[in-house]
């Protein structure tokens, strides 16, 4: 046959050079089009200025008209709008560290307070001093900190703890503030009787001592008196809301650092009081599971329990406010100061709150430094800020909403918000105007976290305490070594924070350094290397005749898209990410050798071992997924009607976007109003689990009467990983894809013959099907290792590493190393054993599959 | 097993099908719905408004056509407080509400009648208002109360049924259409306040329409009576505050109290300088809430990336000339009635249409579109190039190579992520979409693993006869290879087109503006745009996940066919 007719025989199909220049030319419009849609606009010959922080939920939109009256106002400058701030910091540490590093910082970012400590103390942040000190008194956007409130400036203030400087510098200026309150639901106090004698005024509670009676008293059990039974309405839950163990130890007197910032003082008697305090609540009301799983189960808002009277006292932020305005304006609610202990209300303490918020940063990088700080200048001005107030006033209400005005950095700008919008405002709810007075007054004595380079570690370590001790995880062991519990578990919970502390204060040697360019060479020769290696094995086997040569040029040709883009794009890296292992890099700060010292670190991380084997544990979901994906791939290959609708039905859980998937799951799981548990609830009350409820009691000798109780899924500890398993195998329509493909490969004789021969159907999938699936079989086995291994999507998106870390996978213990602790070394030498561990892995099923796999090159 | 000769007795046609086809259907549907049913709780909840989302229901409630207004809303169920038996509140019930009835009654016959164009049905007002203030009235009183003697009770409820409380749920009870305040604000942001509530009965008219403006105590409300599909014409005439002209003009606030019926307004606004401007969207009555109507003129905001979250106004004409005197602006509002389909389909586009005025939906949607179509074509390509030399090619380090390329998906990515930013920021291609879809033509090692996978159960004798034919390598790529792998195509376009359609830390990362996000990033907007952090816009979100979803969902469903002609289309029949 010559060429044309075998051209002939594929006549269905465009000819080669055809399909070439097309696909080239395609190609080459659209790249031009994406090259011409992303060129930034011409220059016209304003300086740029890139603020961060665009729209968010406390700008507003008329953001906009306040950067285009500055504009106007300041004739020489442009300014390009970065992304929107999401409102997770952890999303917006990775884009920061990024560009910071990239060197395209932006100029101005709208930056969460509580880092500024990390960022200030690792020389990112551009101390803003000596712009304060220069401005002109008839400046007409001057900034006067003595306007702000004194905590709220402390925030931003930072100066290394260990230094003989005295003022420290200021590295951002206030914006919005929050702070926490108790709020009540009146009416359930009324009906409790927890009024002022002889009126019928909610009195709220003013000591540690009362908050905890009331919360006895206004909590109702599924069977009367019986906490075990479940929660159907909680009085009041510690950490309800917003509060954590910071606001109870604060109340209690305590601090979190030593006054010169060099000591963490987690585990200092006021702290251990408070969490003794918080625990006792917990465990009056039936234990911290219990009272978790009905706390757990409204995710949002929209369900919000308090306003449904599911929840009568909570402790939370002044945000709260905001939703009863959405939900439920007309309301009827008290808010006062949270409780403290009544030995320091009886000794003249006055109650506390704590509060934080956002500042406006300049990076110490930024290009445009003077037209940053006459920006940062102008949106603290007063009339920008009454414009944006205004105009979030203007979309509130064209939404039906109602609007309340946002605290702030600035006291004299917030005072003057409240009057117009609040005081002054016929519309607004007594209840409301109540609760601001009592903000203007609580606002000046806020406190404040501390301002550390370690404040995100502390954090994080601060909530593993208050979850491990609330659930007593340590009580066996204290009690062992005849210390106290809680003592015990805060003190465990502070030392990785100490030795972070004292690693960060103390600075390598500069010989430490690391210099990258011999890498640069070093990479080259590792990129050479290959090519050498398989010029040489083909010259040695050039005489077998093993090799074509012309093959070999070909396959060269083939795999060049691959190997060009692994050498420019992928290798480096990875190479990069193995120095990485061996130095200490915060990724703002040079890195160092330090030897092995990150190996070893990983053996003494207790985290390490734990979120090794929670992942381990999801390698469960494999086959799981697999055989129920390829079960129904093998349905949805017959020949029946309406089998594009079921195969796009049958593969929707796949291309769901993850948030709402995640909504709907938690919604699935929720312990009290879920689908499934409703429906287990009402299976274990009927007469057959009743009775099985007897026998398991008589048989088991237990001292309590034995009942069948639903779990509580996410917010269990040894539950949260099968959900999250569950909820994969219902997502795995992905594979079905995969499999339908090769089931489509499957050669109709191969059927046709066995049948021939007498074989069952189910011969006929076990002797033909599987073993013609078998290369994909492997595939999803090796892509299945390696995606469960590295799983990190649920728990970033669904469940934080909670409840007690039962679902902290490995590269989300990872991710937080790198991009919250700082600690980008640490990070690489966790991901290069996961790494090693993988391939491992796949090298064992590699070897194995040779035994199995049927692959048509005989 | 095989069949029977002869089937002992025939089976019912309905038996026979099930056997056969019936069953596999019965299964595919029960995991049809298991995976359907997120879709229908998603595309649920957008339709819902804010009032709805905390009942938890299911379904969004379905408005019906409202003729007349004031109407009297549907009584709310009696709640029973936590600590009171079912059986003592089977009993008192009864007594609860005859007493609040008698209470209403008395401030009704005290209260002079409004002068409404459809007058409401006192009775059913009652009932209504009772209901309220019985719920509000028992939610106040000690647990105590209720298992003591009935006197004290009720002397107890009987002092929380204040007139305050009786008018309050007499307002509630009663869903209204009323003018709180019109307000101008200029382009260097000063409010003024045109009109007051009290005022509107005097300085508005109604210019057309069963309507008719009815002073009520501090305010003022439009009554109607709709018998056909004439609207309302609700005009007002007012000059401009002194120093302002029509050129400053950013926007007009019209503040009202909905009535929930779903019926539907446009504007109009004759300005002083002569233009005349109509709007150009619908907005409807919905939720009975306080809202107000944002009027704007093309302004500044237009050119920006914002959410338009205002009616915008557009040039129409110049004004007619008799309707006003010179100096003075004009603004009609026409209510047209909405019919029950009508407020139906408002209720379903109301949240799409708030959607795609929050972000700016198109621009985001062109940027994904060309994204996924890029990255779609660079993954077919180099998958079913690369894994040709992988899968059908022999020589030397292939196997080496081959695990290499596996190893490249064991590193996790949060490590790489900065060296490799800086790669592309030392290409100039920050802030460009350039780096979310040039890699996919160098190859994505789970395409390329997926494919050779497929390759290699390929059988030999196919290439080899078109080796003897003459084929270049290329050709027999071309000809002989990828007319077989059209199944694996087609999954590996599907996949890149949702992995790239869904991504979203990697624009995050790359593109700085605005105006270059895809839509995954975009709609992220929705999240933290609008509203507090801890009150989010479930609806908005939802509607915009819906948004998102329906191409991919439309792009499945026409490449799932390429499974099915697969089989055809593999040339194995030797």
């Amino acid at each position: 046959m010559t060429l044309n007719q075998r051209a002939l025989r594929h006549r269905g199909m465009i000819p080669l050079w055809t399909s070439v220049l097309l696909a080239v030319v395609l190609l080459i419009i659209l790249a031009l089009w994406t090259h011409q849609s992303t060129s930034t606009a011409t220059p016209d010959g304003r300086e740029t200025i890139v603020y961060w922080g665009g729209y968010n939920p406390t700008t507003g939109q008329d953001i906009y008209s306040v950067i285009n009256a500055f504009e106007q106002s300041h004739p020489k400058y442009k300014v390009i709008m970065g992304n929107a701030t999401s409102p997770d910091s952890a999303i917006d540490t990775q884009r920061m560290l990024c560009a910071v590093s990239g060197g395209v910082p932006p100029d101005v970012v709208w930056f969460d307070r509580f880092a500024i400590g990390e960022w200030a103390a690792r020389n990112a942040l551009t101390d803003l001093t000596p712009y304060l000190n220069s401005q002109r008194p008839e400046d007409p956007y001057r900034i006067d900190l003595n306007d702000y409130y004194n905590w709220a400036v402390k925030e931003t203030s930072y100066t290394p703890p260990n230094s003989p400087q005295n003022t420290p510098g200021i590295y951002g200026i206030a914006t919005t503030t929050d702070l926490r309150v108790l709020i009540a639901n009146s009416n359930l106090l009324r009906q409790e009787g927890l009024v002022y004698p002889g009126t019928t005024t909610p009195r709220p509670p003013k000591t540690w001592e009362e908050l905890k009676d009331y919360a006895l008293r206004l909590t109702r059990f599924k069977r009367p008196g019986d906490p075990s039974s479940g929660i159907t309405r909680l009085g009041f839950a510690p950490n309800f809301g917003n509060s954590y163990l910071y606001m109870f130890a604060w109340q209690a007197g305590g601090e979190f650092m030593s006054p010169d910032r060099l000591h963490i003082t987690l585990d200092s008697p006021p702290v251990v009081r408070a969490l003794h305090y918080m625990t006792d609540v917990y465990d009056e009301l039936g234990g911290y599971p219990h009272v978790e799983a009905f706390q757990q189960s409204f995710q949002s808002d929209a369900m919000d329990p308090f306003i449904r009277g599911d929840v009568a006292m909570k402790i939370d932020g002044a945000w709260a406010l905001e939703s009863i305005a959405r939900f439920d304006r007309d309301m009827d609610f008290i808010v006062s100061p949270a409780p403290i202990p009544a030995d320091r209300l009886a000794a003249g303490h006055e109650p506390i709150t704590w509060g934080g918020g956002f500042a406006l940063v300049i990076p110490a990088t930024a290009k445009n430094k003077k037209g940053a700080w006459e920006l940062v200048q102008y949106l603290s001005s007063r009339q920008a800020i009454l414009r944006i107030e205004q105009g979030k006033r203007e979309q509130r209400e064209s939404e039906g909403r109602l609007y309340m005005p946002v605290g702030l950095g600035n006291r004299k700008i917030y005072e003057e918000l409240v009057k117009k919008y609040v005081d002054d405002n016929p519309a607004m709810p007594a209840t409301f105007r109540k609760a601001f007075a009592l903000f203007k007054q609580m606002m000046p004595g806020t406190l404040f976290r501390p301002v550390t380079p370690v404040g995100q570690l502390l954090w994080f370590q601060h909530v593993d305490a208050y979850e491990k001790g609330v659930r007593h995880k340590n009580a066996d062991i204290a009690k062992a070594a005849g210390i106290d519990e809680m003592q015990y578990t805060l003190a465990e919970a502070q030392a990785p924070v100490q030795r972070m502390l004292d690693e960060t204060l103390t600075p390598l040697p500069p010989s430490t350094r690391v210099n990258w360019t011999p890498w640069f060479i070093v990479y080259g020769l590792l990129c050479t290397l290959p090519f050498i290696a398989i010029y040489i094995t083909y010259r040695r086997c050039r005489l077998s005749h093993c090799y074509n040569s012309r093959e070999v040029l070909t396959a060269l040709f083939f795999a060049s898209p691959w190997i060009i883009g692994f050498i420019c794009f992928v290798g480096g890296p990875i190479l990069f990410s193995a120095i990485f292992s061996f130095t200490r890099y915060s990724v703002l700060t040079p890195a160092h050798y330090v030897g092995l010292a990150n190996f070893r670190q990983v053996f003494s991380d207790p985290l390490f071992f734990h979120s090794l084997s929670n992942t381990a544990y999801m390698m469960i979901r494999i086959p799981l997924m697999m055989s129920l994906s390829l079960f129904i791939a093998l349905l949805l290959n017959r020949g029946i009607r309406f089998l594009g609708i079921y195969r796009t039905l049958c593969y929707l859980p796949a291309i769901l976007p993850i948030v709402a998937v995640s909504l709907l799951w938690f919604w699935i799981y929720n312990p009290n109003q879920g689908p499934i548990n409703q429906t287990l609830s009402w299976l274990f009350d009927t007469r057959l689990f009743l009775w099985l409820d007897q026998l398991i009691t008589h048989l088991g000798h237990y001292d309590k009467p034995f009942h069948f109780t639903p779990p509580l899924w996410l917010q269990d500890e040894s539950w949260a990983k099968p959900s999250l398993i569950l909820m994969n195998v219902w997502q795995s329509g992905g594979g079905i894809i995969i499999w339908l493909a090769g089931l489509q490969s499957i050669p109709e004789q191969l059927y046709e013959a066995a049948s021939i021969d007498g074989a069952s159907k189910f011969r006929r999938f076990l002797h033909v099907t599987i073993p013609m699936l078998s290369p994909y079989i492997l595939f999803n086995l090796i892509i299945g290792v390696i995606g469960t291994m590295s799983i990190f999507d649920e728990s970033f998106v669904m469940t934080r590493g909670g409840p007690n870390d039962a679902t902290l996978f490995y590269a989300y213990h990872l991710f937080r190393n790198a991009f919250q602790f700082f600690q980008m070394g640490y990070s690489s030498a966790l991901a290069w054993i996961l790494f090693l561990i993988i391939l491992t892995l796949t090298l064992l099923q590699l070897s194995l599959s040779k035994r199995w796999v049927h692959y048509d090159q005989t | 097993m095989t069949k029977p000769e002869q089937p002992p007795a025939p089976l019912s046609r309905f038996a026979r099908y099930f056997t056969t086809t019936g069953w596999v259907h019965a299964i595919l549907l029960l995991f049809a719905w298991l995976f359907f049913f997120p879709l229908l709780w998603m595309a649920a909840t957008s339709f819902k408004t804010d009032e709805e989302i905390p009942e938890g229901a299911l379904l969004p409630a379905i408005p019906f056509f409202h003729p007349d207004s004031p109407y009297v809303r549907v009584p709310v169920p009696a709640q029973r407080p936590a600590d009171v038996t079912p059986d003592r509140w089977a009993d008192l019930l009864p007594i609860l509400t005859d007493h609040a009835s008698l209470h209403i009654l008395a401030i009704q016959h005290a209260t002079p009648k409004l002068n409404f164009l459809a007058p409401i049905d006192e009775s059913a007002h009652r009932a209504s208002a009772a209901m309220i203030l019985v719920n509000s009235a028992v939610a106040q009183l000690n647990k105590d109360l209720w298992v003591g003697p009935n006197f004290t009770f009720l002397a107890a409820y009987d002092a929380l049924l204040t007139p305050d409380a009786i008018n309050s749920a007499l307002r509630s009870s009663l869903a209204a259409l009323d003018l709180l305040s019109f307000q101008l604000h200029t382009l260097d942001a000063h409010l003024y306040t045109l009109t007051n509530a009290p005022d509107f009965a005097t300085t508005w008219q109604v210019e057309s329409g069963p309507a008719r403006l009815v002073p009520t105590p501090g305010g003022t409300l439009l009554s109607y009576h709709f018998t056909d599909s004439t609207p309302i014409i609700l005009r007002h005439s007012f000059p401009f505050p002194a120093g302002v002209s029509s050129s400053d003009l950013h926007k007009l606030i019209l503040a009202i109290q909905s009535d929930n019926s779903w019926h539907h307004v446009d504007a109009q606004l004759d300005l002083p300088d002569g233009s005349h401007l109509s709007s150009t969207r619908t907005t409807y009555l919905a939720q009975f809430r306080p809202m107000s109507f944002l009027f704007q003129p093309p302004t500044f905001d237009d050119q920006i990336l914002r959410a338009k979250d205002w009616i915008p106004l557009r040039k129409n004409g110049d004004a007619a000339s008799f309707s006003f005197p010179p100096s003075q602006a004009t603004l009609r509002l026409f209510i047209h009635p909405s019919s029950t389909p009508r407020a139906i389909w408002g209720k379903i586009v109301r949240n799409y249409l708030r959607a795609f005025d929050a972000i700016p939906f198109w621009r985001y949607l062109a940027n994904s579109s060309i994204l996924v179509l890029l990255t779609t074509l660079g993954s077919l390509f180099s998958a079913s190039f690369v894994a040709y030399a992988f899968a059908r090619l022999n020589w030397p380090g292939r196997s080496a190579a081959f695990l290499l390329l596996l190893a490249t998906m064991m590193l996790p990515p949060q490590v790489t992520m900065i060296p490799g930013f800086l790669i592309w920021r030392g290409l100039h291609w920050y802030n460009t979409l350039n780096p979310l879809w040039v890699p996919s033509f160098f190859g994505t090692a789970f395409f390329i693993f997926l494919m050779t996978q497929h390759m290699r159960t390929i059988p030999k004798e196919l290439e080899e006869a078109a080796r003897l034919d003459g084929l270049s390598p290329l050709q027999s790529w071309y000809y002989i290879i990828l007319p077989n792998i059209k199944p694996v195509l087609a999954a590996i376009a599907i996949l890149s087109f949702m992995s790239s359609w869904n991504e979203f830390l990697q624009p995050l990362i790359y593109i700085r503006d605005q105006a270059k996000f895809p839509l995954a990033l975009g709609l992220y907007g929705l999240k933290v745009d609008q509203l507090n952090p801890l009150a989010p816009d479930w609806s908005l979100i939802l509607a915009g996940d819906v948004l998102m979803t329906l191409p991919v969902l439309a792009v499945f469903f026409l490449f799932q066919r390429y499974f099915v002609q697969g089989m055809t289309m593999t040339g194995m029949k030797g």
